[in-house]
């Protein structure tokens, strides 16, 4: 894919970030082209959360400019960034376990249907809201879990719905922190075919330890090193940099032999 | 024995609103004004309660400070009588009663848009200080009016004047207050299950997820909070006219631990659970304090019986559901 045909969906211009001294982002330059697929790797400690908290806003830059498509967001809080098209998944996931699964979906499905400041009419008696958030559950697999606290779904499930929470607004970038975090080896090649189905309806950002699934689904990959990114290329440009390996690839190599 | 005291509240509280309903009828079978007095009270703090379960029950903010709409709501309905009464302040003076309850609503909701936008930048035990803090601001400032009595308070020589309705005649004023507690819980009812409830129980339970969802969280809690303080005020415009008698100790902080007690006893989140709480409260008070002065002490543990059971009950029904 070229860059004149996907112009950029998010460009991160200058950003940096200081924690007491330690530079979590180090004047990062990134541009995200649309469609695209954008594996961010680096060891841990190399300020991808912190990165992935400025682009949703949760934390702010000290300096520096986020845009998502052409327009300056650093200074809006989340929600509105969510309004905008961007949505994120949690490394730890994050849902409003005290509520039933069911409601879970009804809330991301209203988000994006209309406005909350209905005070008298029951929502779970708005057709649209509840068959839209019963396809959800029946899309994920959740259906029959539906009633249950969503507290109360073992690990692998709980993935699945953070995942449909993070879809329901057909959102045009995708921010997934680590999304293989904590599954075992069939659910993670499970969610990797998952992945790849979004894949063409959605930009991507991928924070991710797995390499092999970075290397099965992004198109390209940045290797962000002590706050900087030391690299931006293909999967295979990002296999031969010596940087990368001396950096990231070498040490990960060695420690798994 | 936590399963059969659970299955025994419903009963509890359809006990508690069938007595309320017929109490001017068996108050008055008994010849026992006292007890219309007693309920009364009970109404009116149930309704204050009710308020505060909006917030802390449904929304998951502890607010130490809700006593505050109380003292404002009682002093919106008092001054205007004492001008009316005795003159002075032709711009406030009003024996209508309309006038009183819709000064304490709209006082009572600038000072919760006000209070809240800046407490409901914090959460936990910093949410509770700050409301407190503002709690007591408001009780510092009503005991520094001293036209109005200052901290002795002031008896009022009139009550609010309302079309059709004469506050004088007890049975009235308690026909008034209960209709509003009715009209509260039904409020709140619609409210929790429609669309704003929804996103108010999504913000206690998963605020980062909720504005990743896209929901401004921090608007719809400032939205509950100032329902309650509006509401609040109401019924703080209503004890005024129940006791004719205003002062700076409504707005105390040992009174917002009262309606925190009375929502947390009856189980904060549940429709009729502050009418419930208000109930045993004032039950206690009445009980307690005829045995003994120390009474707050067996009321303090009941408190932390209530607490701990809520908080097992919480993880039974979880458990029960995932079982079913």
């Amino acid at each position: 894919m070229t860059a004149e045909k996907n112009p950029a969906l998010l460009r991160i211009e200058n950003l940096s970030k200081v924690y007491g001294g330690l530079s979590a982002s180090a004047n990062i330059n990134l541009t995200l082209r649309a469609d695209e697929t954008h594996a961010l790797i680096g060891p841990n400690g190399a300020g991808k959360t912190t990165l992935i908290a400025q682009i949703t806003g949760e934390t702010r830059p000290d300096t520096g400019r986020i845009l998502l498509k052409g327009r300056d967001i650093t200074s809006l809080p989340v929600h509105r960034r969510a309004r905008l098209g961007l949505a994120r998944s949690f490394q730890i996931t994050s849902l409003m376990d005290e509520m039933r699964v069911f409601d879970n979906a009804l809330l991301a499905v209203m988000a994006h249907a209309g406005s909350p400041w209905r005070f008298w009419k029951e929502a779970r008696r708005e057709s649209a809201l509840v068959d839209a958030a019963r396809r959800m559950l029946a899309l994920t697999g959740l259906e029959d879990a539906q009633d249950a606290p969503a507290g109360a779904l073992p690990h692998g499930r709980r993935r699945q719905l953070e995942l449909a929470l993070t879809l329901a607004g057909e959102p045009e970038l995708l921010l997934l922190d680590e999304p293989m975090a904590g599954l075992g080896p069939g659910e993670s090649r499970a969610m990797v075919e998952l992945l790849k189905r979004l894949k063409p309806r959605h930009t991507m950002l991928l924070v991710e330890h797995d390499m092999d699934a970075v290397f099965a689904l992004a198109d390209r990959v940045s290797v962000l090193v002590a706050g900087r990114l030391i690299a931006t290329g293909t999967p295979e440009a990002i296999r031969a940099d010596e940087r990368v390996r001396a950096a990231y690839l070498g040490e990960e190599e060695a420690r798994s032999c | 024995m936590a399963e059969k005291l659970r299955r025994v509240i419903p009963w509890l509280d359809g006990a508690m609103l069938a007595v309320l309903a017929l109490m001017p009828v068996i108050a008055g079978a008994a010849g026992q004004a006292f007890w219309l007095d007693l309920a009364t009270r009970l109404v009116i703090l149930a309704i204050a309660a009710a308020s505060l379960n909006i917030i802390l029950g449904y929304g998951g903010l502890v607010s130490f400070g809700h006593a505050a709409f109380l003292g404002i709501g009682a002093y919106a309905a008092g001054i205007p009588i004492y001008h009316s009464v005795y003159g002075g302040a032709e711009w406030l003076a009003s024996d209508s009663g309309l006038f009183h309850f819709a000064l304490a609503i709209g006082a009572g909701a600038l000072f919760a848009l006000v209070t809240g936008a800046l407490s409901l930048r914090t959460r936990g035990v910093h949410f509770l200080m700050i409301t407190m803090a503002f709690g007591q601001m408001v009780y510092y400032l009503l005991e520094s009016l001293e036209t109005y009595g200052g901290n002795d308070g002031l008896t009022l020589d009139a009550r609010s004047r309302l079309p059709g309705i004469n506050l004088d005649d007890p049975k009235q004023l308690y026909w008034l207050a209960f209709a509003v507690l009715l009209a509260v819980i039904g409020l709140t009812w619609r409210l929790s299950r429609a669309r704003f409830g929804l996103a108010l129980a999504g913000a206690k339970a998963n605020a980062a997820r909720m504005a990743a969802l896209g929901y401004d969280t921090a608007r719809i809690r400032l939205a509950a909070y100032v329902l309650a303080g509006a509401i609040a005020a109401l019924a703080g415009a209503l004890m005024a006219n129940f006791s004719a008698f205003i002062s700076p100790a409504m707005s105390s902080w040992p009174h917002s631990g009262e309606l925190m007690f009375m929502v947390i006893l009856g189980g904060a989140g549940r429709l009729a659970g502050p009418v419930l709480g208000a109930g045993l409260f004032i039950l206690l008070e009445e009980i307690l304090s005829s045995v003994t002065i120390y009474w707050h002490l067996p009321f303090g543990a009941l408190l932390i019986f209530a607490a701990l059971w809520q908080a097992g009950a919480l993880k039974g029904k979880a458990a029960r559901e995932a079982a079913s």
